[in-house]
């Protein structure tokens, strides 16, 4: 048995995966100051549902993947350690000057970020290597130690260590990683050739400090998961989800949570795709993940999945590089609990600011005063009052209303259900801007993808979304409340591992190369005997990065074996070397020599053969309301079909006005728009 | 052609409007990731462009303002030379000649006319500064030059594809007339690249909305964002407001500022700068052809007026300038103008300087932005030739709301850093520091941004150095109250022990042991420091940006007393 939790702003939402491959999913509200306790909520719900105790239930399973947002979230609201940043001497400010260059260079009012670690707590260490690896400057450790004396009179909670050259020569930064386990025991430090071995100071130095501010807060976060869900008698394995779209064990997290920083979202396009494919056949999809907090966009293009090579935590230029390729998803604050809000100047506003799960919607009646999304989906009876999560929650709309009425009908002068109406508008609109972002502005016409709905409040204004965008298709999954769960029970571990080795095919240095391959190639084998042992099947992808002569970028070429033995082998690289460059460029340079600056193992390991799409056990029994009495713009208020989703056969169909429900979610069909339950179980929407 | 916007649905219109950009960008970093040489890719010294056939700007990548605009008068030039009915699927025509165009020798364009059905379409265009084109001093932008003869290959608009085929002859010659053929056509071939991209992802739209459509559709978004600038126009008060501002020299007469002065007019939808005023055209380098005074005022046309406008070539008919003729902004041949990007960053400083008047709550305070441009030229062990660019950046003016920014590049341009480890892997220098430069900021409510300080040793061999600074006499002026940020200054530390002041401009040889210290200037500061918030004034001394003294001197910050 496998579970796959993803902790979101407002929902913690669990998949569990039997051993027949039947999926059940379960959701319980996010707890943001104790994360762990809402996981181990959702698999309480799991085991009450099951008939069994959590703890025989636990005892069952082998696997636990987790998507969290822990990292982002503490990154997004400075809420990371207190850190320091150790550079060379003479180089205090890789952080503040980072790689130069605007994103609007016609725009001069753009700020402009502090770095990630303030001047302050920048330390300049004594010591030079040159770019061959000789040591210019020995270094001087008694230097290092007053520095690292003043780290602990500064109180400080993490350290990043990025010096130049440590990729050609990594002693100092060794030695500099010594000191400080010896004089600052118990802080926890990052040094930039273990973690990111690549060219280019800023974009290691950067991951390097991003890493060291996490590490405190990760490792006690997951070491706290994992000792948690063992003491409730899990024993299988911890893995936690990657902002590459894999998984990795919690406790190799804790040591690189730079990789955890979009877990999570990353997983729903994995999903997203999966359902494309059976239940329209398109290779191109947009993927709406609506959650309770934030709006997650991301694409699948010709069945790929984008991802970024360069990713920046905010925008290009203007946040923090990762230095780490991504996923490619784009977030905005738009959710459930999206709060609604008029400004001084009598325009409304629908978000950024999330009730979150605490307090929460004014529905919940758990503390919230400003009226959100789902309190607007209540007052226009799209979600039933009474049947929240199947019941779990009741919902009160009086309140809900009252909210709605003092904080914007009043002073918009509309009536409650007019002033309900706008803000769903209003937030599809935000929606609509996100998607037209990611594909009309890199030239991708909505009209020709499917839209695949995820998270709890999708239903609510996919078919809105999808009318304002042209698009043809919408596709509602069974598991559309856990999408990004879903994703993660499909995703593969991964690790990559690279080195630097400057060469050039004019005097190939085959036995540097070769050497370097074999120490990357063995990495590989140690991840698929360590992580990866038993998993169903492995892949090492060895790839260069090369150049032409005094050309600045590289590009990524593929190796054909595992080594370059010989010049034969040596021919057939740097044939491969032109094509790439010529289907990336239109042009080579067939004469030229190459130059070869990085060199990267890929490993990745299976872990199941396929992921079922429909999940188990509907949760039967319930009545049908038949109709009730809905609100929409267009019609005012009109009598709607109430359908349960769990109850429609396959082939079945239903038109609007209607309202499609589960225990997990609302679907609104407006009038004139058309479902039909596929045999994915997915609902297959024509708006 | 008589249009009728309601045959346009908007969606339509925003994906051709976004593909065209992203067709502009695609070329774009074709250029940028598959150029050899470092200013390319660190100074995104490159950009690409698509034309309608009338020669109006469609489409242009964003990355240096004042590339895309210079591109109008090459992309006239060329169509006047070879007309829309000679032209051949499979042809691509180069020129640099600043007199017929163009801007300086380095910067070579390329444009490509993109075929649907027999006829074109439209023009794919690009141009990069490429490292070495020749002349005098290695990097081709020789500060002691006195006649464009010195500063490299002159190419008129010529064919440099034939119908598919390549002017070997002028290959030929040209490859003759630079330092690094290989560079030179490394760069050439990223070029020739990047218009092939735009002409087929522009070909894939003309089939998908049909050769009339599309062209309808291009000029209904030309006129669209010409209304928009226009009516942005309509909300400066109307009035006729005046800068003036210095050039350090023009690299020959060390101690003679170079003036330039504007008088800006807005009114009717339209903006008018007048340079009449300005210096007479300079022995030195540091004249600007046309085609940089329209870069510049394009450029603080749409600084101003809004972000939100799509930039294209109807954003610029409002525009209309006054050049005298023979002066520094319209020069007379043969005269030098291969160091004219200071110039135009000046115009476009004085152009939002003399706006200052109109809002001045939308321009900040001089900027120093990219100041100094320097050229390495060596030989390798190898015998190679090697030549390498880097530009420095100082800090940006402080505005009402806002400090200034520490050493980034500003207004026209948009450079990169070359980093550290990239710069000591191609050259046998080592950089021995690149920090802040403390107390260069201008004071202000509002901080001028810093400039840096940085100091390079040669390591090896013999090395011809060029230097173009600016900033160094004439430093960024404050506003309102706000002081002027630090001017940029220079020491060369000779192995021998002797120490020579960099004066703006040089030209020297670097030998082993040599170090070189520079300092950018910093932006301009915003308001009476004396209102700065404390708080504020001690994060700038705890963070190393003010030095005490001046927090104390400057800022009337007293720490004892907190």
């Amino acid at each position: 048995m496998r579970f796959a939790v993803d902790t979101g702003g407002t929902f913690t939402d669990l998949v569990v995966e039997s051993d027949d491959g039947g999926l059940r999913m379960y959701k319980a509200p996010t707890t943001p100051a104790d994360p762990v306790a809402g996981v181990l909520d959702t698999l309480s719900r799991a085991a009450e549902d099951l008939g069994e105790s959590r703890e025989t239930l636990l005892g069952r399973g082998e696997m636990l993947i987790h998507g969290t947002t822990h990292a982002i979230n503490a990154i997004v609201t400075g809420n990371t350690a207190r850190t320091a940043f150790l550079t060379t001497r003479g180089h205090p400010d890789v952080l503040v000057f980072r790689e130069g260059g605007r994103i609007e260079p016609f725009n001069f009012t753009v700020p402009y970020p502090e770095p990630y670690v303030p001047r302050s707590l920048t330390y300049e260490v004594p010591e030079r290597v040159a770019y061959d690896g000789s040591v210019m400057e020995p270094l001087d450790e008694q230097g290092v130690v007053a520095i690292v004396e003043e780290l602990a009179r500064q109180e400080v909670a993490a350290v990043g260590v990025c010096l130049l050259w440590s990729i050609v020569n990594p002693a100092h930064e060794l030695r500099v990683g010594e000191l400080l386990e010896r004089h600052l025991p118990g802080v926890p430090y990052t040094l930039s050739h273990v973690l990111n071995p690549s060219l280019r100071e800023y974009r290691r130095a950067s991951s390097t400090c991003i890493d060291a501010s996490l590490k405190p807060l990760m490792g006690h976060y997951l070491g706290g998961l994992e000792s948690r869900l063992r003491d409730a008698g899990f024993g299988g394995r911890v893995l936690v989800v990657t902002t590459q779209g894999g998984a990795m064990d919690a406790a190799d997290m804790a040591h690189a949570p730079i990789h955890s920083i979009n877990s999570g979202p990353a997983m729903a396009p994995v999903a997203g795709r999966a359902y494309a494919e059976a239940d329209t056949g398109a290779d191109t999809a947009i993927i709406a993940d609506t959650g309770g907090t934030t709006f997650d966009v991301s694409l699948v293009r010709g069945g790929r999945i984008p991802w970024t090579r360069e990713t920046w935590i905010g925008q290009p230029y203007r946040g923090h590089m990762t230095g780490f390729p991504a996923v490619d998803v784009k977030s905005i604050g738009a959710g459930g609990g999206s709060i609604a809000w008029v400004d001084e100047g009598g325009l409304l506003h629908v978000g950024p600011k999330s009730a979150g799960a605490v307090p929460g919607p004014v529905c919940y009646g758990t503390g919230g005063t400003e009226p959100t999304v789902t309190d607007a989906s209540v007052v226009l009876g799209w979600i039933d009052p009474a049947y929240f999560l199947g019941g779990a929650m009741a919902l009160e709309t009086e309140a809900a209303a009252a909210a709605i009425e003092s904080h914007v009908a009043g002073k918009l002068g509309l009536s409650l259900h007019e002033a309900a109406a706008a803000i769903m508008s209003v937030a599809t609109e935000n929606m609509v801007h996100a998607i037209e972002d990611i594909t009309v502005n890199q030239g991708i016409d909505p009209r020709e993808a499917a839209i695949v709905g995820g998270g709890g409040a999708a239903g609510l204004n996919a078919v809105a979304i999808a009318r304002r965008l042209g698009c043809a298709q919408v596709i509602l999954p069974e598991v559309a409340a856990a999408l990004s769960a879903h994703g993660a029970l499909i995703s593969e571990l991964r690790a990559e591992y690279s080195g630097t080795l400057y060469t050039s095919t004019n005097g190939f240095d085959f036995n540097g190369v070769n050497a370097l391959l074999e120490e990357l190639e063995s990495k590989c084998r140690g991840f698929i005997e360590g992580p990866g042992a038993g998993s169903l099947e492995q892949e090492i992808e060895l790839t260069a990065e090369a150049r032409y002569p005094s050309q600045i970028w590289e590009i990524e070429v593929p190796l054909r074996g595992r080594r370059i033995e010989d010049e034969n082998a040596l021919a057939h690289f740097v044939e491969d070397f032109h094509k790439t460059h010529e289907s990336l460029f239109t042009f080579a340079d067939s004469e030229s020599s190459i130059e070869t600056v990085g060199w990267r193992a890929n490993v990745r390991c299976r872990l199941r053969d396929g992921v079922n799409l429909s999940v188990d056990g509907a949760d039967g029994g319930r009545e049908i309301a038949g109709h009730r009495s809905v609100y929409f713009t267009d019609t005012g208020f009109v009598e709607a079909r109430v359908v349960h989703f769990e109850g429609m056969e396959t082939g079945e169909t239903v038109e609007g006005p209607a309202i499609i429900e589960s225990s997990f979610t609302t679907v609104v069909i407006d009038p004139g728009a058309k479902a039909e339950r596929r045999p994915s179980g997915s609902l297959l929407i024509t708006p | 052609m008589e249009r009728d916007s309601a045959e346009f649905d908007p969606i339509t219109l925003e994906v051709v409007r976004h593909k065209l950009d992203g067709i502009a960008n695609e070329m774009e970093v074709t250029l940028l990731k598959s150029s050899f040489s470092p200013i390319v890719k660190e100074g995104q010294d490159a950009s690409a462009s698509l034309f309608t056939v009338e020669g109006e700007t469609l489409a242009q990548a964003i990355a240096i303002p004042i590339h895309m605009a210079t591109l109008i008068p090459i992309v006239q030039t060329i169509r006047r030379r070879f007309p829309l009915h000679e032209m051949r699927a499979g042809d691509i025509y180069i020129m640099n000649d600043p007199y017929l165009g163009g801007t300086h020798l380095p910067d070579i364009a390329l444009v490509m006319p993109v075929f649907h059905e027999g006829k074109v379409v439209a023009l794919s265009a690009c141009l990069t500064h490429h490292q070495d084109v020749g002349g005098m001093t290695p990097g081709s932008v020789p500060t002691n030059a006195t006649e464009i003869f010195q500063e490299g290959v002159r190419i008129p608009p010529l064919k440099l594809r034939d119908a598919g085929r390549m002017n070997e002859t002028l290959v030929d010659l040209l490859r003759r007339n630079v330092r690094v053929p290989e560079m030179f056509m490394g760069d050439l071939n990223a070029q020739v690249a990047a218009c092939t991209v735009g002409a087929r992802r522009l070909g894939e739209l003309a089939s998908r909305y049909g050769r009339n459509h599309l062209t309808g559709i291009f000029a209904e978004l030309l006129d669209r964002s010409e209304a928009m600038t226009r009516a942005a126009l309509g909300r400066i008060p109307r009035g006729t407001y005046r800068y003036v501002d210095h050039l350090d020299n023009d690299g020959i007469e060390l101690d003679r500022r170079i003036r330039i002065e504007v008088a800006v007019t807005v009114g009717d939808g339209m903006l008018s700068c007048d340079f009449t005023g300005t210096a007479d055209q300079v022995k030195g380098p540091m004249n600007c052809v046309p085609s940089g005074s329209y870069a510049a005022a394009y450029f603080a046309l749409r600084a101003l007026t809004g972000e939100t406008i799509p930039t294209n070539g109807g954003c610029f008919r409002p525009v209309e300038l006054t050049l005298p003729e023979g002066s520094l902004l319209n020069p007379v041949e043969p005269a030098p103008v291969n160091a004219r990007t200071p110039t135009i960053k000046l115009i476009a400083n004085a152009i939002l300087g003399a706006l200052r008047d109109a809002l001045p709550q939308k321009v900040p305070a001089d900027g120093a932005g990219l100041m100094v441009t320097q050229a390495f030229g060596m030989k390798r062990a190898d015998g190679a030739s090697f030549v390498a660019g880097e530009m420095l950046a100082g800090g940006s003016g402080a505005s009402e709301r806002r400090d200034g920014i520490d050493t980034i590049d500003t207004d026209a341009t948009n450079c990169m850093n070359l980093p550290v480890e990239a710069l000591e892997m191609d050259l046998p220098i080592r950089l021995r520091r690149f920090e802040l430069a403390r107390d260069t900021g201008g004071a202000g409510h509002r901080r001028g941004g810093l400039g840096s300080v940085r100091e390079y040793e040669i390591l090896d061999g013999e090395i011809t150095y060029s230097h173009r600074g600016e900033r160094y006499f004439q430093p960024c002026a404050g506003a309102g109250s706000g002081k002027a940020g630090a001017p940029a200054s220079g020491t060369l530390y000779r192995a021998d022990g002797s120490e020579e002041a960099v004066p703006s401009k040089l030209a020297t040889v670097l030998q082993k042991g040599d170090r070189l210290v520079l300092v950018a200037p910093g932006g301009g500061g915003f308001g009476d420091p004396r209102e700065r918030e404390p708080a504020l004034v001690a994060d700038d001394v705890r963070n190393g940006k003010v030095s005490p003294e001046m927090a104390r001197d400057i800022y009337g910050y007293d720490p004892v007393t907190r």
